[in-house]
């Protein structure tokens, strides 16, 4: 195999990994603190392109701060949902409030289709342009480039938040123990406020940085949520640093599986992997096997 | 025999036997198109019973449930159409081809819990459809067309009506044997507590694995059931919203009651159907409503009416305790 087609393979992989880990550090995040499996996050991706190409495209700003705007309403929203939907009978057990969020999706997506579905796709301005360099004889455009970096950014700027603020600090001891937490004088229900709020922001994000690749329609984060559960399986639910390492391996490994085996194959490959890892290791890659007391 | 039976469970009986005896007679009276209906939530609510055996007493969150509606609906159509043996051959297959594939998924998916267990069952079905997609004996893209049976048109569309009641009928009496038996009862456990289960000495692995082939073998009858009475079987209706779907339907029918599925199928069902004329609107006051049910309610519309039951029933013993206690 030649190196331009192997540079691209990893160049690919690494930037749909990248997003995939990016949107799975929001699903750990969530679920991590209040045990609730968000399958919305998606969809509330999705919903963030069309607030910037249906509203915030007609702010009198710079693209960056249409940007800007979209990030900072999908994080309200956000927050939004968890005191719509999640606060309501918060006594009932995880799987219920899990099926909530699928309610969500579901709604999400009606709405969408019912206002927006009939012009789609439609297009997305890029933040980066377009053009591309030129690496070592290999070619990379503006928009892969801008993409790598910003989920690499704001991964790492997450992370240090996590382990570095007060209210990381805070988020880590609601994600041990809510009960024990709230009694040291952590607000809990601010915390669990904050985390969905920025989860929203993430969603956003992610979801800023398909859809100028992919043009937006209704499904445009139906491939990503999947992967992005994934990586976090993966990387073992609990971890962050696990769920970047299982998107990075996840898209990497789809990369080469669609050049040597088949592009047909992508989908299937996926479910291999996390077959045989989950069959190596139960508990994840990175993860490890949560005891329970009897 | 009777008189073990707790009152609850005896409630549900009269509602089943009544709801049974007036299914028959609907399947001479009604329309074409009602009775088509009706065949439908029987197929949701046959699919609906086995996911709630997993979900609702083990504590297994299969989100695949749709991966095992499509091998019985593609199996049904490969045997009679591509190979033009009788369904008989079609329904063995599909019953056997299911719980191959439930041994093949569950032996390494029973190994996990919760949600990873949700996504891997999930991506299992999400795979499937991937695959019917892309191979030629599958149809493709395009599916396939079924030869006529003689099932799908017989007495003019009672043959099936009938075959589906029968079925669902079958499924709710081996769910209610399974739920009261020594199985039903480990199950239950496991699904509590698998550290404590294991210290009692029940096989895990075992239990939950049963359960899920149990589900399997359900989705696929149902699955094929449904190859039948459309007569077409295509990669798109049985996608992965399939899944969430009948998880969907589990939880908001009311998981770990066996009458619960066919709440949630009737719900499934029904609302779009009666929300119609909203047209584009209909999918997001069914979306409404469910997010309604199931945050309002954790023990879905079987919660609901068993409140409502409850309250009337506290409401009649006081008035009749009062009419005592006047003079």
């Amino acid at each position: 195999m030649d190196t331009s087609l192997l540079s691209a393979a990893i160049v690919g992989g690494v930037l749909n990994g990248s997003l995939y880990a990016l949107l799975g550090l929001a699903i750990v995040l969530i679920f991590r603190t209040t045990t609730v499996a968000n399958f919305a996050q998606g969809e509330m991706a999705m919903f963030s392109v069309f607030i910037l190409i249906m509203f915030a495209d007609s702010l009198p700003l710079p693209l960056w701060g249409q940007w800007f705007v979209t990030v900072l309403v999908s994080a309200v929203a956000g927050a939004l949902v968890y005191i719509v939907l999640l606060r309501p009978n918060p006594q009932a057990e995880h799987l219920n409030l899990t099926v909530r969020t699928l309610g969500l999706y579901t709604l999400i997506y009606a709405v969408s289709v019912y206002f927006w579905g009939a012009n789609e796709p439609y297009t997305v301005p890029s933040l980066f342009g377009d053009g591309t360099i030129a690496i070592g004889g290999f070619h990379i455009s503006y928009d892969q480039l801008g993409t790598i970096l910003v989920t690499v950014v704001l991964g790492a700027l997450f992370l240090l938040f996590f382990q570095l603020t007060q209210l990381g600090l805070a988020m880590r001891a609601v994600a041990i123990n809510p009960e024990v937490a709230g009694l040291l004088g952590v607000n809990v229900a601010k915390i669990t406020l904050m985390v969905w709020f920025i989860a929203g922001a993430i969603g956003a994000v992610v979801g800023l940085l398909v859809a100028p690749v992919s043009f937006l329609d209704t499904l445009l984060m139906r491939p990503y949520i999947l992967k992005a559960f994934t990586a976090a399986i993966l990387g073992g639910l609990y971890s962050f640093p696990g769920v970047i390492a299982g998107g990075l391996v996840l898209g990497l490994a789809e990369s080469f599986a669609s050049i040597w085996i088949s592009i047909h194959l992508r989908e299937p490959f996926t479910f291999a992997i996390l077959l045989i890892a989950l069959l190596l290791r139960p508990g994840g890659l990175f993860g490890r096997v949560h005891k329970v007391r009897v | 025999m009777l008189s073990r039976v707790p009152p609850a469970a005896r409630g549900g009986w009269l509602v089943a036997g009544v709801a049974t005896l007036l299914l028959i007679l609907a399947g001479f009276t009604l329309g074409n198109y009602e009775r088509y209906l009706i065949v439908i939530w029987l197929i949701y609510s046959i699919s609906g019973l086995g996911l709630n055996l997993p979900i609702g007493f083990g504590q297994i969150y299969s989100l695949g449930q749709g991966g095992f509606m499509l091998v019985g609906a593609y199996t049904t159509a490969i045997v009679t159409s591509t190979w033009h043996l009788p369904y008989a051959v079609a329904l063995i297959a599909s019953l056997v081809l299911a719980v191959v594939v439930g041994i093949l998924v569950g032996l390494p998916a029973m190994r996990l819990r919760l949600f990873s267990l949700a996504i891997v069952t999930f991506a299992f079905g999400f795979m499937l459809f991937h695959v019917v997609k892309s191979f030629q004996f599958t149809g493709g893209p395009q599916g396939l067309f079924m030869d006529p049976l003689w099932l799908t048109d017989a007495f003019s569309g009672r043959a099936i009506y009938f075959f589906a009641l029968l079925v669902a009928v079958l499924g709710l009496l081996a769910s209610y044997s399974i739920a009261h038996s020594k199985s039903g009862r480990a199950l239950l456990v496991v699904g509590q507590n698998e550290t404590a289960a294991r210290s009692l000495g029940i096989n895990i692995t075992y239990y939950k694995l049963a359960a899920f082939i149990f589900a399997s073998v359900l989705g696929a009858l149902a699955g094929s059931i449904h190859a039948v009475l459309t007569s077409y079987v295509a990669p798109e209706t049985y996608a992965a919203e399939l899944s969430v779907t009948m998880f969907a339907a589990v939880m908001i029918g009311g998981k770990g009651k066996l009458l619960g599925p066919f709440l949630g199928a009737a719900f499934i069902v029904g609302i779009p159907e009666v929300t119609q004329a909203a047209r584009g609107l209909a999918e997001v006051i069914y979306a409404i409503l469910f997010i309604l049910v199931v945050t309002v309610s954790p023990g879905g519309i079987l919660g609901i009416l068993e409140g409502l039951i409850g309250r009337l029933r506290r409401g009649s013993i006081k008035a009749a305790t009062a009419g005592e206690r006047a003079p």
